[in-house]
């Protein structure tokens, strides 16, 4: 098995990119960008960390883009349901830290971990389907929020979730159910290495 | 009866005419089989059937008279197969490389990286173990992927057109390692290219379009040759003989 976490990255890829999104977000805290609204009524004020919340799932897509499909499909040992769990479980650690780190600062940590699954959840979903480019995905997602995201001043619609308030009930929920439908794409529409 | 396509059907796309078409061929039990043909004959889609990584759209694979989707793990343990671009790792060792396919076909890690020790030396990189398989040659990509079917004692080894891109002496050192596994094991090995032939097969397949237009001996393919053909090339006339390319048959 440590063959298998050697070539998926776990050993030195994923521990690097928590590590970096945990110093990364910690260090920016409080740090607002503002965009302006080219297309959607208002510009939308956001945190600098909820860019950073795209570091964890550039990782994950680069780790399942580390399978060798041609040697593990023909093999005997079952890798997809520890793929499975190697990312569903990373994207959850990152967010379990970003919670941890919410003394630093609730309402930004709070808001990254929920954005790290949002963003976690795109990317593993788009995977199957769209390989190393599903990275796109969540940057697009961000570029779209902050462009055509605003309702109002300071008040995104429903469906932006990225820029929503830590305490906003349905961001959250939308940011879960996003992360298990990227994890559900990953189980029924990835290739199998094996059958 | 080692490993049969019984009334195979296969196409990549429902909507595309297959590539095989009922399509019977069964792998010889011994020596080294050379599956010979034009691009686009069907070689890789059967070598892609035996390997199991792709599953027929009618007929049955057989593998000692037991149907591959009965007993898929039984049979993916013993069939080894080296696909035409053997992927690389920036992250494993060729040995590591080789013990970690030795562990996916079912072996446990300590034996899985025994064996690797063994079957690399058994190639001759014994030497280069300790490098990144990303940095290896593809002549010494190669061998790796023989030793991965040496690592994990395969029944069978599939190679899809290992000869593919590689230099005069890269060729020479690779046939020199399929000579002395073949003589153990049953290779079946692909490639377009006449000059694989040489002197050590002991059958030769050629297909086209989807068919066997020859199965036989290496001295039977030979005969096909035109009578007036200089030693050196008779396995091309032969080839050009039975493709109907010389316009003699």
């Amino acid at each position: 098995m440590i063959w298998w976490l050697r070539q998926r990255g776990a050993l030195g890829l994923l521990p690097g990119a928590l590590a970096a999104f945990v110093l990364s977000v910690g260090l920016t805290l409080d740090v607002v960008v503002v965009f302006p609204a080219f297309v959607g009524d208002f510009a939308v004020p956001t945190e600098l960390s909820n860019f950073l919340c795209l570091i964890p799932s550039v990782a994950l897509v680069v780790c399942l883009e580390r399978r060798l499909p041609s040697v593990e499909r023909s093999a005997v040992r079952r890798l997809d349901a520890r793929d499975v769990t190697l990312v569903a479980g990373f994207a959850l650690l990152v967010s379990v830290a970003a919670m941890a780190m919410s003394p630093l600062g609730p309402e930004a940590m709070v808001t990254a971990a929920r954005n790290n699954l949002l963003f976690c959840g795109l990317a593993v979903g788009a995977w199957p389907l769209l390989g190393h480019r599903a990275t796109l995905l969540p940057v697009f997602w961000m570029i779209h929020s902050m462009f055509l995201g605003g309702r109002s001043l300071n008040d995104p619609y429903p469906w932006v979730i990225v820029t929503e308030k830590a305490d906003v009930a349905h961001a959250a929920v939308g940011a879960a159910a996003v992360f298990l439908a990227g994890v559900c794409s990953l189980i029924f529409f990835a290739p199998r290495t094996d059958r | 009866m080692t490993l049969l396509l019984d009334r195979v059907t296969f196409g990549y796309h429902r909507w595309i005419r297959p590539v095989l078409t009922r399509f019977t061929y069964e792998v010889p039990e011994q020596g080294l089989t050379i599956l010979l043909g034009p691009n686009g004959a069907g070689k890789s889609t059967t070598m892609a059937l035996l390997a199991g990584t792709v599953e027929p759209r009618a007929g049955r694979v057989l593998f000692r008279g037991t149907d591959l989707t009965s007993a898929s793990r039984e049979y993916r343990r013993h069939v080894a197969w080296l696909p035409q671009r053997v992927p690389t790792s920036r992250q494993l060792t060729a040995r590591e490389y080789v013990a970690y396919v030795a562990w996916l076909k079912g072996e446990d890690r300590s034996r899985a990286w025994e064996r690797a020790g063994a079957s690399l030396d058994q190639v001759g990189l014994a030497e280069e173990a300790g490098r990144k398989t990303a940095r290896l040659s593809g002549g010494q990509l190669r061998r790796v992927g023989i030793a991965c079917a040496l690592a994990h004692d395969a029944r069978v080894i599939l190679l899809d057109e290992p000869t593919a891109g590689l230099d005069p002496h890269q060729r020479t050192v690779f046939r020199d390692v399929l000579r002395e596994v073949s003589a153990k094991t049953p290779v079946l090995m692909s490639t377009h290219d006449i000059a694989d032939l040489a002197d050590e097969a002991d059958t030769v397949t050629l297909m086209n379009g989807g068919k066997v237009l020859h199965h036989g001996g290496t001295e039977s393919f030979l005969d096909h040759a035109r009578p007036d053909a200089a030693p050196a090339r008779r396995a091309e006339s032969a080839y050009s003989v039975l493709m109907g390319l010389d316009g003699s048959e």
